[in-house]
């Protein structure tokens, strides 16, 4: 057995009311910054998009001046001092979640909140979410069976509302 | 050297009253960055987490845009000489009776309502009135809501678009909905919104709510009246009203709630009237949500329906002052421009710059930035808490009425709160059936809606970054519709009372479902609500419902 946890933000489709609550958030507690992305695919679905902070980031494999890095914590944290904008992270995630800043053109990413993690409080999104959709949780995996399912349904397609 | 301090209170922005927590950093500290910051958080207390309205709120405290000094005509004056002026021209104005209009904004606390009281008396006038007018039609409700009892319930019917005009109630909707199998979240409304993918929806024409729930209440007394409801253009079918009235009949712990917004719902005063009846007659609750922070509380203590009497008033030059606190009266008052000139003395209250402002114009603070109390939707009067310094320069408007009755009669006054209660209600006449005709000059059918990230003031909208880079306002219509018709991206709306180019807004951000032939706006942008007219002839109301419109590229 190989059990393994880690804390993330979890979306439940069910009952995000598309209110941009988290996004605000996210925006005005990291000093007027886009870090979360928005899936809008449809009239229907309009809904946020967290870095899922993969075990294995294909960002960080991707980055050439090792501005992202994988934390002991799990967290992928993004070194804006390093990145020279050159994108390539965002080519590599296969969720589409890192985009470039307009004015430093440097990339953007959650960073979990890191700092109110410290003091034990949940990431601003999710604290400040409405609907109860966005829920900071452990998730434990057994096994590696067990990692793609939990994998699955963090990663669930937005459109399965 | 101060420490980082903690201030509990009240979220400004809507009647929900959400507590948060404003912690300020170090203001002395050396380092530079996060330390010596303003940072909020959503007090434990509240399990309903924070509107997007509510993320703003440092933003405002802090913003570049503050007023901070007496502006007279965008030149910038002392406070005790603008005070002793307003006074001077005031105590001349008042001479006559009603010559001089107060209108007071929702955000305001109960001591601050008595004192614009007290002011009105010295003006010599009982034209007193509340802002947003949309809240006038609540004022005589007695409030039956629980925020621990509603998320417990089995039935919800919601008239209105309650997740977009106060969507920390969501939480305790949806948990209502999911709890037990079987409860239901009944939605009715003119278009489909954020509740929608939640609820069994009942989207009926614009104009014809009051109409519907009055043929739902015959039908729940068992005067079933036999009316096809498909030949009235309502556009929903007559087992609709059997469907709604079987739900709340059989409910044991039901809610109704009702929530609006300016330009939404035409004739509110009769939509209340008949939902408190049919919550009276099904055994179940009843709650009205206003959009602003405290405009139970202002509005039972200023007292009557007062607002129509004032706008035709300064619209038939019968009025030569207007005082607005809280708010500027060209945000508010739809095509206040083409009238102002009919009015010798203004005089408002702001916490934003508005250098274009015609008139005496004192900066204000948030509602985090004062002390006072103010009633909760639970008919509680709760106190706001622990308050920041206002901004320097900045003073509440309790205080500026205070001087201002100091200036006209020479008395201190003291503000007090005292117990508040419903208002009595005015007559509301018979319900009719709506005139609807095909007006092929003027095709679509125009709404007001509410965002959620909007404030109920376009001046604020457009002062926050988020705002501002998301830019604004627009309008939505119809996705197959729009394509149809080929239009660009801009898209000019004509009505009877005036036009507006707007943009076509992102239709992922819009309510999700937009009948054919309506178009929609946010109303709290001045260019939408000049669309709109002031008063409707049936009750009285200043939130009129749809309008006629066309478009044109």
């Amino acid at each position: 057995m190989n059990e393994t946890t880690e804390t993330r933000i979890v979306l439940d489709i069910d009952r995000c009311i598309s209110c941009h609550a988290c996004d605000i958030a996210c925006y005005e507690s990291h000093n007027v910054k886009y870090n979360l992305t928005r899936a809008n695919f449809d009239i229907t679905v309009d809904m946020p998009l967290h870095c899922k902070h993969c075990k294995e980031a294909s960002c960080v494999a991707a980055c050439p001046v090792e501005a992202l890095m994988k934390r002991e914590d799990g967290l992928v944290y993004h070194n804006s001092f390093r990145c020279i904008g050159c994108l390539s992270c965002t080519y590599a995630c296969p969720f589409g979640v890192l985009k470039s800043e307009r004015v430093r053109h440097i990339i953007s990413k959650c960073d979990l909140c890191y700092d109110r993690l410290e003091e034990g409080r949940e990431p601003r999104c999710v604290e400040t979410c409405t609907s109860g959709a966005l829920t900071y949780i452990p998730i434990t995996a057994r096994d590696e069976g067990e990692r793609i399912r939990v994998d699955a349904r963090l990663k669930a397609k937005p459109w399965r509302r | 050297m101060s420490s980082s301090e903690e201030y509990r209170t009240k979220c400004p922005f809507c009647s929900v009253q959400d507590d948060i927590i404003i912690k300020r950093g170090n203001p002395n500290s050396a380092l530079f960055g996060r330390e010596n910051l303003f940072q909020l958080y959503v007090d434990v207390k509240s399990d309903r987490g924070l509107c997007p309205r509510g993320n703003f709120v440092i933003e405002l405290i802090t913003s570049p845009y503050r007023l901070r000094k007496v502006m007279v005509n965008g030149k910038a004056e002392d406070l005790s000489d603008a005070i002793k002026e307003c006074s001077t021209k005031l105590k001349k104005i008042a001479e006559k009776r009603n010559e001089v209009v107060i209108l007071i904004g929702g955000n305001h606390t109960l001591e601050e309502a008595y004192l614009a009281k007290e002011l009105a008396e010295k003006l010599n006038t009982e034209l007193i009135g509340l802002f947003p007018f949309e809240d006038e039609a609540l004022l005589s409700i007695k409030n039956d809501f629980s925020f621990n009892e509603i998320s417990s319930s089995d039935t919800i019917f919601t008239v209105g678009d309650i997740f977009s005009h106060s969507p920390t109630l969501s939480k305790l909707i949806i948990d209502a909905r999911n709890r037990e199998r079987g409860n239901s979240l009944l939605y009715l409304d003119i278009i489909g919104g954020r509740i929608s993918p939640f609820a069994e929806s009942y989207i009926i024409k614009p104009g014809y709510t009051a109409y519907f729930i009055s043929i739902l209440l015959d039908y729940i007394n068992n005067n079933k009246r036999k009316i096809e409801l498909e030949k009235t253009r309502i556009d929903v079918p007559y087992s609709s009203i059997e469907e709604i009235a079987a739900t709340l009949n059989k409910s044991k712990n039901g809610w109704i709630l009702f929530s609006n917004i300016y330009g939404h719902f035409k004739n509110p005063l009769l939509i209340v009237s008949l939902l408190e009846e049919i919550a009276s007659v099904t055994d179940n609750h009843f709650a009205v949500i206003p959009v602003a922070q405290n405009s139970l509380g202002i509005g039972r203590i200023i007292g009557g329906f007062n607002n129509e009497k004032i706008i035709k008033g300064i619209k038939n030059k019968e009025i030569k002052g207007l005082i607005s606190f809280g708010g500027l009266p060209t945000e508010f008052i739809p095509g206040f421009d083409d009238f102002k000139k009919n009015l010798s003395f203004v005089l408002s209250s702001t916490i934003l710059r508005k250098d274009d402002f015609t008139g005496y114009l004192f900066p204000s603070t948030l509602s985090v930035e004062k002390q006072g109390s103010i009633i909760s939707l639970e008919e509680e009067i709760v106190t706001l808490g622990k308050s920041l310094s206002p901004v320097p320069g900045a003073i509440s408007d309790g205080v500026l009425i205070s001087k201002l009755i100091k200036g006209i009669t020479g008395q201190e006054v003291k503000a007090y709160a005292g117990k508040v209660e419903p208002i009595e209600r005015k007559s509301i006449g018979e319900v009719s059936v709506p005139i609807s005709e095909v007006d092929e000059e003027y095709p679509f059918t125009l709404i007001g809606v509410g965002l959620p990230y909007h404030h109920g003031s376009g001046e604020l909208t457009r002062m926050t970054n988020w705002n501002k880079e998301r830019g604004g306002p627009y309008l939505f219509l119809n996705p197959s519709q729009y394509k149809e018709m080929g239009f660009g991206k801009k898209i000019k709306i004509v009505t009877h009372y005036s036009s507006s180019l707007l943009p076509v807004g992102n239709l992922s951000e819009s309510p999700y479902e937009i009948p054919e032939g309506v178009v929609i706006v946010p109303t709290h942008y001045t260019e939408c609500m000049k669309l709109f007219p002031l008063e409707v002839d049936s009750d009285r109301i200043l939130s009129p419902g749809a309008v006629k419109a066309r478009l044109e590229q």
